[in-house]
């Protein structure tokens, strides 16, 4: 490689290193896509003898509660729980929190179900700091409603609450504006039917909804989105789901659900603690304590993800928006990070803590840092270049060869990543059909690791190191935010995004 | 390896060739399922609707019709056997009567039994797990040696498939197998319920049986006895009443809280006296399974005990007394007399406010 004197050494050695960093980020990434492959292919075969679609009728089933936080909805929230009644699940309940409108969502759904005042039945057992104002209660067909009013706290907040109020053994923490898919609760409840002693915590595979068509809050056509940022989410949801979630539970490892649908027990969730309603990004860190709980107390436990389709789930439609939704993602592991560093390579831990927790500090905190150091040294290598190709230096800093192998350790090994976990797709549960899709879906991964993922780069930087100091936005900015991201021009009545198609 | 050999011209141009070779290989490979998936989907659909054709005028077509169908399946070998076949055995569970021994003539004749006993010793789980899922559709007893042994399998999915398989047949003399191998291994529970809801009343002697010994061998527990006892509510064996009655008075919490829930559900007057006792016990789990209870028997002699509650400090508790008075005949009035908010929230959720 040329270099010039100390300048050039220093930089042949960072680009070395940063070259090794991404082979080894991205090696990692494949040893979780085979286990995900793996898994997927023996879920496929069990599936066929697993007796699932009996689970309907099951008399032994665990009664869930779906519990949703939502926030100036009075125009679809009696979409919201109408589709919510209508799923299919022997035994469930809604537990719906409006956390801190200031329209009248609260009154419309009492309206609308006709449901009666009720006083607070708090157990006190989880942290809940906005306080509850008002309960209403009661019954459409055979489910029961209860709807909370308290004034805003944030999604932690109000999950707490309403796993405080509710009634039965499982949670089922959904975001309000996912469309669930009719089977969820069977999918995400089943695994704790098929091992209720360690079973803690399930999710499932969460598409985006952006493109499809949705009737009467279902999804009846799946397609590609329209604009490439969406397209690059889609992918995105893709390499989150089926290569990160279920390559970590294939290895027992789990370190996070989602933050669309999770199925929790709800006795292990009150051990916990619940959420912590002073953390922006709470999710990941009840995880980690979950993990946490279960090592300290020396009780068995599985975290698993489900290899069914249980949500649909609106992404942002603009670059700015996306940009903070995938900045927020980093930091929600930031936070676990900070908060459960004993976590950290401890085999009292299984796998999440010798395998799961480290690789997430070193390949995804750490990730913004070298991303950042590797696009600052190859622009500044392409400036030399065309300096000694002008002739205003003798040598440049990092030669074409240093380039080449930046460029093969980050967007090409990315992109062939990429396109494996759409091989893990295509094989297990690939919902998009046509060859123009997956040419899109082809593209839209080569421009998510060569556009997208350096574009990011500062904003999840600094979001990472924000969450890493402790000085993330307050809970309720952060989901202010949220929701002013998703809201951006993405919803219509029918708790469909604009670029969702109506029927 | 140095940093220079690392940035070395073969070196990196074995690295692009590989990545190029990799990419096209993905590329290749993703265009080529994709473009045949809708057209392999499409012919594996028009073969299955052609042989479900057959099928249905086998079993259920006029005379003439029925025996040219029987003809035409019994001259399939091979592949376009195996189609039939695979598609005979999805049906079977689905039909009764004269239409499901039709059937399972037709794959008798073609001897899918003989295969299916084969499957059940290969080394591949899926197939082991075919061939008991096929013994067990096929309801033949003589499947029942066969699929005992398959219940130590090392998969787990054979073994639950061998537990359904069994309940499918029917067989009482495997019961106790099945408690056992569900004792052993909690996540079974679910498939023995299944198993034991397939046999029916025929499995309650063996149930008793094994409830019995377990209060006299046991000191009154074992996991096997709660299976029992749960299996013995789940049919609705309405004659095993004292039998409950007496595991939860004599049994360890588990078996305690199995006994009443199990009362719950069977609606049994006589476990009245029992399950009012068991709200004083020093078992939480035990305390919540007899309120759940009581409401289920819907008696209004568990009204008294079970407002008690409505004001206790335990949430649960009183939450479960409240929402099992509100079934009661005269729960609402105690209910809307009480100033309890569990008595509130049970109003509300029951519809029952006035």
């Amino acid at each position: 490689m040329p270099s010039d004197g100390s300048v050039g050494s220093i930089a042949s050695v960072l680009v070395v290193a940063l070259a090794a960093y991404g082979f080894l980020l991205h090696a990692g990434l494949l040893v979780l896509t085979a286990s995900a492959f793996g898994e997927a292919r023996v879920y496929r075969r069990r599936r066929a003898f697993a007796a699932y679609e009996e689970s309907f009728g099951d008399p032994l089933a665990r009664g869930v509660s779906l519990i949703a936080a939502v926030r100036d909805r009075s125009e679809d929230v009696v979409d919201l729980v109408q589709s919510m009644t209508s799923l299919r699940y022997p035994d469930f309940e809604i537990v719906l929190v409006d956390d801190g409108s200031s329209d009248d969502t609260a009154q419309t759904v009492v309206a609308a179900f006709d449901l009666r005042s009720i006083p607070l039945l708090s157990s006190g057992a989880l942290p809940v700091r906005a306080p509850v104002e008002a309960v209403w209660t009661g019954r459409r067909g055979g489910v029961s409603v209860t709807v909370l009013r308290k004034a805003a706290g944030g999604r932690a907040d109000a999950w707490n609450a309403a796993v405080d109020v509710a009634r039965n053994p499982l949670v089922v923490v959904v975001d309000s504006h996912v469309v669930l898919d009719p089977d969820a609760l069977l999918h995400v409840a089943r695994p704790f039917a098929d091992d209720p002693q360690r079973m803690v915590a399930t999710t499932g595979v969460v598409r985006v909804l952006n493109g499809c068509s949705v009737r009467r809050g279902r999804v009846t056509d799946v397609a590609m989105p329209p604009t490439w940022v969406e397209r690059m989410q889609v992918l995105s949801y893709l390499e989150s789901y089926l290569v990160d979630r279920a390559g970590w539970s294939a290895l027992g490892a789990l370190p996070r659900l989602s933050g669309e649908v999770a199925c929790l027990r709800r006795d292990r969730v009150r051990e916990v603690g619940g959420w912590r309603p002073d953390l922006a990004e709470p999710d990941v860190e009840l995880v980690a304590r979950l993990h946490r709980w279960a090592g300290d107390n020396a009780r068995p436990h599985r975290l698993v993800f489900v290899a069914e389709p249980v949500a649909w789930a609106p992404v942002a439609v603009d670059r700015p928006s996306a940009v903070r939704a995938t900045a927020r993602a980093d930091a929600a592991i930031a936070t676990a990070l900070r908060e459960q560093p004993g976590l950290l390579g401890r085999p009292r831990y299984g796998a999440a803590g010798v395998l799961a927790y480290p690789w997430l500090a070193l390949f995804t905190v750490l990730t913004p840092v070298m991303e950042l150091a590797a696009l600052l040294l190859s622009g500044v290598g392409l400036i030399s270049l065309a300096a000694s190709a002008a002739g205003l230096v003798v040598q440049p800093v990092v030669g074409w060869s240093g380039l080449v192998l930046l460029a093969l350790a980050w967007p090409v090994s990315g992109v062939l990543l990429g396109w494996s976990a759409l091989l893990v797709d295509e094989v297990s549960l690939s919902r998009y059909t046509g060859v123009r899709a997956l040419v899109d879906a082809l593209l839209g991964t080569v421009l998510l690791h060569l556009v997208w993922r350096w574009a990011t780069t500062l904003p999840r930087l600094r979001a990472t190191a924000r969450a890493m100091r402790g000085g993330a936005a307050s809970p309720q900015r952060s989901e202010a935010a949220r929701l002013g991201d998703l809201g951006s021009g993405c919803h219509t009545g029918e708790s469909a995004p604009v670029h969702a198609r109506r029927r | 390896m140095t940093s220079g050999s690392l940035t070395s011209a073969p070196f990196l141009a074995a690295l692009v060739a590989a990545a190029v070779l990799i990419g096209i290989g993905l590329v290749s490979a993703l265009l080529v399922m994709r473009s045949t998936a809708r057209r392999l989907a499409t012919a594996r659909s028009a073969r299955q609707a052609e042989v479900r054709d057959l099928l249905f005028s086998a079993l259920m077509g006029e005379p003439d019709e029925a025996v040219r169908a029987r003809a035409d399946l019994g001259r399939r070998h091979g592949a376009a056997w195996s189609v039939a076949e695979e598609q005979a055995f999805g049906m079977l569970p689905k039909i009764k009567g004269h239409s499901r021994v039709a059937l399972v003539q037709v794959l008798d004749d073609k001897g899918a039994a003989v295969r299916a006993v084969e499957k059940t010793s290969r080394w591949s789980w899926v197939q082991r797990c075919q061939g008991a899922y096929e013994l067990g559709a096929l309801g033949a007893r003589d499947g029942v040696p066969v699929l005992l042994p398959m219940l130590d399998d090392s998969s787990f999915v054979v073994r639950r498939v061998a537990v359904r398989a069994l309940g499918a047949i029917g067989e009482p003399a495997s019961v106790v197998p099945l408690l056992q191998v569900a004792g052993d291994e909690p996540r079974l529970t679910n498939d023995l319920v299944f198993a034991l809801d397939r046999m029916g009343l025929a499995a309650a002697p063996h149930l008793r049986a094994e409830l019995e010994r377990s209060l006299v061998q046991r000191g009154g527990g074992g996991r096997q006895a709660e299976l029992a006892a749960t299996g013995l509510g789940l049919i609705g064996d309405v004659g095993c009443g004292r039998l409950l009655v007496r595991a939860l008075d004599e049994g360890r919490p588990p078996l305690q809280i199995a006994a009443a829930e199990a009362l719950g559900r069977l609606g049994l007057p006589e476990g009245l006296p029992a399950l009012v006792s068991a709200l004083d016990a020093d078992d939480e789990g035990v305390k919540i399974a007899a309120a759940r209870a009581l409401g289920e028997l819907a008696a209004d002699q568990a009204s008294a005990p079970l407002a008690r509650w409505l004001d206790s400090d335990h949430h649960e508790l009183g939450r479960l007394a409240a929402a099992s008075l509100a079934r009661l005949p005269s729960g609402g009035d105690l209910l809307r007399a009480s100033g309890s908010p569990y008595a509130q929230e049970a109003l509300a959720v029951s519809g029952a406010v006035a």
